[in-house]
């Protein structure tokens, strides 16, 4: 059983996949902006992130972006790492039940 | 303004920000133009005039407030009602976006129902634009304000700044003659009070801002009013 899960609106599920590739494409992209401790970068992707992933039901991913954006303002690289490894913890462990909303 | 058939323009970088718009927008009846990019889009526009345009903020290259600022000066995007989403929360930005234009402000993440709430408000507003008429002389602005659509009387509105009612006309005049208009003063007005239209009853502000500048011509006057609305 899933350790994480988004209720999603059933309006979503054909484009879901859009969003779970940009997602993971914006991983790698704070991976390597980690390694490079690319603050400014970090700062883009967590406010992007932020701002995308609550409209596709994952508030607890935008929650760690969040989290993330700060860190990155602050240039407090262990901020950023705990923020990163819940982003993808969360992201391993997370299952989408899509809901019809009224 | 009937929404079917309409076609929405989405400017945003992100693909994720693009489809959930896409889908939400398509879903109450628009047809859909996506672009990456404010450079992407203005070629878009060259080709086909959008409706609507759905506009992010925080782009790489040219941002958000780049495009309004050109649609500010260019008559063939002027006229496109601009929403405006990113994930900036903060009043001053928010401001900033519907000071320069845009009609209404999202807060990312994006909520489909107020999203659409939001648009159709904005297709609500235009149908029920008063129609301006700007007359402009070298020392004198007076702009005459066509609210026969909004019924309003004296007795149910409120009237702040340099304007009267002409009773009974369904006209609100505004004089500056007695302002000194010299170059980049600024004038604040506004009106508030309850309109009744096909629609229904409902909530009446007006209000804009004027840059008095006497030499601009009739046109450039209008585009400094497009401010004024109804909501």
């Amino acid at each position: 059983m899933a350790k994480y899960k988004v209720m999603a609106d059933a309006m979503l599920e054909s484009i879901m996949h859009v969003f779970q590739k940009t997602i993971a494409e914006d991983i790698i992209r704070i991976k390597v902006a980690i390694d490079a401790s690319d603050f400014e970068d970090l700062k883009a992707v967590g406010h992007k992130i932020k701002g995308n992933a609550g409209g596709y039901g994952f508030d607890q991913l935008g929650e760690f972006a969040k989290s993330l954006e700060i860190g990155a303002k602050e240039s407090d690289l262990p901020k950023i790492q705990e923020a990163y490894d819940s982003m993808v913890e969360y992201l391993d462990n997370v299952e989408i039940e899509y809901v019809e909303e009224e | 303004m009937a929404i079917k058939g309409k076609i929405a323009l989405i400017i945003d970088d992100d693909p994720s920000v693009r489809a959930l718009a896409c889908k939400v927008v398509e879903g109450i009846g628009f047809e859909v133009m996506e672009a990456s990019g404010v450079i992407e889009a203005l070629r878009m526009i060259k080709e086909r005039v959008p409706h609507l345009i759905l506009l992010d903020l925080n782009m790489p290259e040219v941002n958000g407030f780049s495009f309004l600022k050109m649609a500010q000066q260019n008559s063939k995007l002027h006229d496109i009602p601009v929403v405006v989403f990113s994930a900036e929360s903060r009043n001053n930005t928010i401001l900033k976006a519907i000071e320069m234009g845009a009609q209404d402000y999202l807060v990312k993440p994006l909520n489909a129902k107020v999203m659409i709430q939001k648009i159709r408000r904005v297709f609500h507003k235009i149908k029920q634009q008063p129609k301006f008429t700007m007359l402009a002389s070298p020392k004198k602005i007076e702009m005459i304000v066509d609210v026969e659509l909004m019924r309003l009387s004296s007795k149910d509105c409120e009237i702040d700044g340099p304007i009267k009612l002409i009773p009974g006309s369904g006209l609100l005049k505004v004089s500056l003659d007695s302002l000194d208009l010299k170059e980049g003063n600024r004038f604040l007005c506004s009106v508030t009070g309850t309109h009744h239209s096909n629609l229904g009853k409902g909530r009446y502000v007006s209000s804009g801002s004027f840059q008095g500048m006497p030499d601009k011509s009739r046109k450039e006057i209008a585009k400094l009013t497009r401010g004024w609305r109804v909501e």
